[in-house]
C-alpha cells in the first residue's frame, strides 16, 4: 500500500530531519540505514507519532541514560543535562525528539495538508516486542554514529489506511525556524 | 514590571526560553500546561505577552489562547505560539482566537527579542 517512491520518501525526509535537529553544532555524525537492528541496544524510547487519514508513522529514539548519552544531548542543547528532574536526559531527548518529528511533520505537510503530531512520550524498550500487533506496511531503522563515539539508534514505522505515494526531492530545503510571524 | 508567561510541557523549552528572557532583563513566570497557564494569568494582572507551545497534553495552545479571550475575558495579553507546527490551517484557528505572532521551533532569541520588549512595554 506504501510505493517504493513514497517509502524512500519517508526515509529520506526522517534522515533530513535528522542531520537538522539532532546534530550537535560543531560534531560531524554519520547518518545511515541499520542493517541490522537487533544491534539497537537503547533501554528506553522517546515515541512520537504523526498521522494523517491516509496513514500513521511512530518515530522512536532509542536511548540510554549514561553519561555518553548525557555529554552528546549537553552539547546538543547546549546545557548541562542532569540527572534527573527538570533538565534531566530524557527531558532533552523528548524535546530534540518532538524538533525531528516537527521537521518530518512539516515537509510531510507538503505531500498531506492534514496531518498531526503527537506529544513525546517515553516507554520501555520491551514495548518493540509488540510492533508486528500494529501491522506496519513500512520499517526502517537508522543510525546517527558521532565522533565522540556514541551510536543513537531511531526507528520508523508507517501504517497505511490507504495507498500512499509521493516523491521527494531531495533539493527541497527545510523552512525558515525561530522567525516571529507577526498576525 | 510586566511579564511574560511561558507555557510548555517541555522542562527544556521552558529553561532554555526563560533563561534566555531572564537573561536579557524581562521577568518571566513558566507554566508546565494550559490549566497551570490561565491559572497564572488569571492571578497576575502584570502579565503582558503568553508565549505558548501548540501541543500539549490534556489541552493545546490554541484552546487555550481561545479560553483567555472568552473565559477570562482577556483582550490584550498578547499571544505568541512556539511551537513546531507550521501548517496554515492552524494559523488561521490561532488568528481567529486572537493570537497575534507564530514562531516556528527551534526558539532562536536574538531573532524575536525586540518585538517581545515593545509587547510587555519594557
Amino acid at each position: 500500500m506504501i510505493s517504493p517512491s513514497a517509502k524512500q520518501g519517508f526515509d529520506s525526509l526522517l534522515q533530513q530531519a535528522m542531520r537538522n535537529s539532532m546534530v550537535p553544532a560543531g560534531d560531524h555524525c554519520e547518518i545511515s540505514v541499520l542493517a541490522h537492528p537487533e544491534d539497537i541496544k537503547g533501554e528506553r524510547m522517546v515515541v512520537l507519532t504523526v498521522s494523517s487519514y491516509l496513514f500513521r508513522l511512530m518515530v522512536m529514539f532509542h536511548f540510554t541514560e549514561d553519561d555518553a548519552t548525557r555529554a552528546y544531548f549537553s552539547r546538543l542543547s547546549d546545557t548541562e543535562c542532569s540527572e534527573t528532574g527538570e533538565g534531566s536526559v530524557v527531558d532533552v531527548i523528548a524535546e530534540y525528539g518532538n524538533l525531528c518529528c516537527g521537521i518530518l511533520n512539516r515537509d510531510l505537510g507538503r505531500f498531506f495538508p492534514h496531518i498531526g503530531m503527537s506529544t513525546p512520550n517515553v516507554i520501555d524498550r520491551h514495548c518493540v516486542d509488540y510492533l508486528p500487533m500494529l501491522a506496519c506496511d513500512h520499517i526502517q531503522h537508522f543510525a546517527i554514529d558521532s565522533d565522540s563515539g556514541l551510536r543513537l539508534c531511531l526507528t520508523l514505522c508507517v501504517t497505511a489506511y490507504a495507498e500512499i505515494d509521493f516523491c521527494v526531492i531531495e533539493e527541497e530545503s527545510e523552512q525558515s525556524t525561530g522567525e516571529l510571524e507577526l498576525f | 514590571m510586566a511579564q511574560i508567561l511561558v507555557v510548555d510541557d517541555s522542562s527544556t523549552v521552558r529553561t532554555e526560553v526563560g533563561d534566555f528572557l531572564k537573561k536579557n532583563g524581562l521577568d518571566v513566570t513558566l507554566a508546565v500546561d494550559v490549566k497551570d497557564g490561565l491559572n497564572k494569568l488569571k492571578g497576575d494582572p502584570r502579565i503582558k505577552l503568553v508565549v505558548s507551545d501548540v501541543n500539549m497534553p490534556n489541552m493545546d495552545g490554541l484552546t487555550m489562547a481561545e479560553k483567555i479571550r472568552s473565559e477570562l475575558g482577556n483582550p490584550t495579553v498578547n499571544i505568541i505560539m512556539l511551537t513546531t507546527e507550521n501548517s496554515p490551517i492552524m494559523k488561521e484557528r490561532g488568528k481567529a482566537a486572537g493570537v497575534k505572532g507564530w514562531i516556528v521551533k527551534p526558539f532562536k532569541g536574538d531573532a524575536v527579542l525586540p518585538t517581545f520588549k515593545k509587547m510587555v512595554g519594557a
